[in-house]
């Protein structure tokens, strides 16, 4: 199930790192805690929240424009403050 | 999930809460959940501009824990 899913489905509270691990293989924006953003496709996540994002773009500007462009990138959980399911609200110009 | 604080926590799931971070951002959407370390999952979530009062969406967000500062349920509009 993806983590569209996750939220709509009825019952028992499912964990938020769940989640995170039902985005696997699909687009996210994430932002750090000092602000960098970044926009790529998920493609590892540990119970540390650590990640490792493919065809990513460093952003700036709350998303509207490019800074840079890396292949993977491997960002440390705890330098995490969220990460959008929905990147194509957050970042609509620059989800892969 | 253990103690009374988290038990009032329950009480916001599926309801509209305002959360204020670390370093004075304000997020505002419905909360999906949460654990042991506050980490959470907003629906519609959206983050608001303290400035100018401006948001803007960012759909379904995990926010990681050790950033919140206070959660409170949104005044019912």
């Amino acid at each position: 199930m993806g983590a569209e899913e996750l939220a709509t489905a009825e019952g028992k509270m499912v964990p938020p790192l769940r989640y995170l691990r039902s985005a696997l293989g699909k687009p996210v924006y994430v932002k750090l805690k000092d602000g960098t953003e970044y926009v790529g496709i998920l493609r590892v996540t540990d119970r540390t929240m650590n990640i490792v994002l493919g065809d990513t773009a460093e952003l700036k500007n709350s998303g509207q424009a490019i800074a840079a462009r890396y292949g993977d990138v491997f960002i440390r959980g705890s330098m995490i403050l969220y990460i959008s399911f929905d990147a194509d609200k957050a970042a609509p110009a620059f989800t892969p | 999930m253990s103690g009374d604080t988290f038990r009032i926590l329950a009480d916001y799931l599926e309801t509209q809460v305002l959360v204020r971070l670390k370093g004075g951002r304000t997020l505002k959407g419905i909360l999906k959940s949460y654990d042991q370390h506050l980490n959470l999952i907003l629906a519609d979530a959206e983050e608001v501009d303290s400035r100018s009062g401006n948001t803007r969406p960012l759909g379904l967000l995990m926010v990681r824990g050790d950033n919140v500062v206070l959660i409170s349920p949104a005044p019912q509009q």
